[in-house]
């Protein structure tokens, strides 16, 4: 991790000189006796930096639409899941198809404050949408995730914009983050906007199509501490479709299987009498 | 009405709800037995063998089997027990959409003045199997998955390599499901065996009539049920002439109806229950079509000359 710590803006180090980032996992998916659908997300240090220890949590949850991409607007409001919790987990339940924005806050056992966002899809079989009553959060720095593609799930391929709110320095890099380190650091345009499209991934593409690897975005704050997005992709549905080779087996298969039934039904007709 | 006229209305107003009627609001359910493909985007219904794959996948993984998940899959099951009684094989012969295409097809080849293939008794007694060893892959394969046995992308695994999926798709203009998806050797493996059973289907539709519903499993699911089938063919031998005619025109080449010489309930294997037995007896009585006993139609001379109405 020493060389992608290196590469890191500077001000993602703590107070010990880690790299104090977090990120957030998902649990499995889990259904209820009533049809709804729940998760487990928890705030973990960023391929081990920085501790949890002596830390405090609070969550907010907040279901999107009903997928990324989607031009309707959000669904619910924002809920207060956990209020100053020593735990670094929390549990979100919904109904329906369901996109899901869970932020947290850390309150770092050094004192440095700290943010962790998810943004993951919770398929759930019946049920209403989240709750609409719940506090609303304080001005939290929160990464706005949105895509112009409106796919089944975020993939790998997709396009997603990222637009950051109520962070107060300026235009920063943002720094792309996979199982392996530091992939990648975006720099906004001029309206503020980074871009960022996963690249296709070998290892993701031999899993089954419900696989899905996290990629993480952090962002320095003024104050010491760091925001970080936590995003699920799965791998892309279209990027490895053919047409044209489908559509060559499917003219090769129609041709033989025609040239078999039609030879097939010559054999088979009675023979001129001599 | 005439009986045939009276099916291909059906056949026909069936295809436009269940290809279509997701558009205007109709949809009838995961349950519907026949080929009434999701993957077409705004279809009327879901074919019950989706659900079917989903719901044992499911019923092996999740510690929930008697929860909301495993009551909605029973809920689910019971609807197309009911529905695939009530009707029985009507639902191949009267509404499949696939089946349509598949006649309009074996039509376009009489118009084109070309002979098309006849089934012998031995063939179909080879191929019946075919359509039970599907059956069972359908229902293993969800149940390997969730086993770890075999690779999730053989998630749908019958579904994976339905013709279904790439033709019907096509009439509201989605070619997404003739690609070869090279994604890993599994979607490459199951998209190349969709292909060529695509082609070979369109191919053996056009020379064969109804021959993809040789092999679907839906038919070996009618024949599991037919215990509970409410709609029965029903064959009295003293009428019949032997004429044969009901062999002639069977789109499934089936004698069985022919060679009976008993009172009662007839059928085979792979009867599709379209009827055009008897439509075009002409014995009076000989054949009939009755539901829970009642008798619905009647072979009659006057119905083998396309004047017979429906009761």
């Amino acid at each position: 991790m020493a060389g992608a710590v290196d590469t890191a803006p500077a001000a993602a180090l703590n107070s010990h000189g880690e790299f104090g980032a977090y990120a957030m996992s998902l649990g499995p998916q889990t259904f209820l006796n009533s049809g709804l659908a729940s998760r487990e997300v928890r705030v973990e240090p960023l391929f081990g930096g920085g501790s949890l220890e002596g830390g405090r949590f609070e969550f907010y949850w907040h279901e999107s639409q009903s997928s990324l991409g989607s031009p309707e607007p959000p669904k619910g409001q924002y809920v207060l899941v956990k209020n100053d919790s020593a735990e670094p987990l929390a549990k979100v339940t919904v109904g329906g198809y369901s996109r899901v924005e869970v932020t947290a806050k850390i309150m770092g056992g050094d004192g440095i404050v700290s943010y962790a966002q998810a943004d993951f899809d919770i398929y759930a079989r019946e049920g209403s949408s989240s709750p609409v009553s719940g506090d609303h959060p304080p001005k939290w720095p929160f990464f706005e995730l949105k895509s112009d593609q409106p796919l089944y799930w975020p993939q790998t391929g997709q396009t997603f914009y990222i637009s950051l709110k109520n962070f107060d320095a300026g235009p920063a890099p943002l720094s792309v983050w996979e199982e392996g380190g530091m992939v990648a650091v975006l720099t906004p345009d001029a309206g503020g906007l980074y871009t960022y499209v996963p690249p296709n991934d070998p290892k993701l593409d031999q899993m089954g199509t419900t696989a899905t690897k996290r990629i993480v975005f952090t962002r320095p704050l003024a104050e010491g501490g760091t925001a970080s997005l936590s995003l699920y992709v799965h791998r892309s549905r279209a990027e490895k479709r053919n047409l044209p080779i489908g559509l060559g087996i499917f003219g090769l298969s129609l041709t033989a299987s025609a040239s078999a039934f039609f030879l097939a039904i010559a054999r088979g007709r009675p023979k001129p009498c001599p | 009405m005439p009986i045939k006229r009276l099916r291909l209305i059906v056949q026909h107003l069936s295809f436009l709800i269940l290809m279509y009627g997701g558009r205007i609001g109709i949809h009838l359910g995961p349950a519907v037995p026949c080929f009434s493909c999701p993957y077409v985007y705004y279809c009327g219904g879901n074919c019950y063998l989706m659900g079917l794959q989903g719901y044992i996948g499911f019923g092996i993984s999740a510690s929930q089997i008697w929860g909301f998940q495993g009551l909605r899959a029973l809920f689910w099951l019971l609807i197309f027990v009911v529905l695939a009684s009530a009707l029985g094989r009507l639902w191949c012969g009267w509404v499949c959409p696939f089946g349509l295409i598949s006649d309009w097809l074996t039509a376009l080849r009489k118009r084109l003045g070309l002979t098309g293939l006849t089934f012998s008794p031995k063939l179909r007694s080879r191929l019946a199997p075919v359509k039970y060893v599907l059956l069972a892959y359908l229902a293993l394969g969800p149940v390997l998955i969730n086993l770890g046995l075999l690779h999730p992308d053989f998630y749908l695994p019958f579904c994976q390599i339905c013709p279904g999926k790439s033709l019907l798709p096509l009439f509201e203009g989605e070619t997404r499901y003739l690609t070869a998806e090279l994604t890993n050797s599994v979607t490459t493996g199951l998209s190349v065996a969709l292909m060529v059973i695509s082609g070979l289907s369109v191919a053996g539709m056009f020379f064969k009539e109804r021959f993809f519903c040789y092999f679907c499993p839906m038919l070996a699911i009618f024949r599991i049920l037919e215990p509970l089938s409410a709609l029965r063919l029903v064959k009295i031998p003293k009428y019949c002439h032997g004429c044969a005619s009901c062999h002639r025109v069977c789109p499934m080449d089936i004698d069985e109806v022919w060679h009976s010489r008993d009172e009662g309930p007839v059928g085979a294997d792979d009867c599709l229950g379209c009827s055009d037995c008897l439509a075009s007896c002409s014995a009076g009585k000989a054949l009939s079509l009755r539901f829970l006993g009642r008798e619905l139609a009647a072979s009659s001379p006057e119905a083998s000359r396309g004047d017979k109405k429906i009761k």
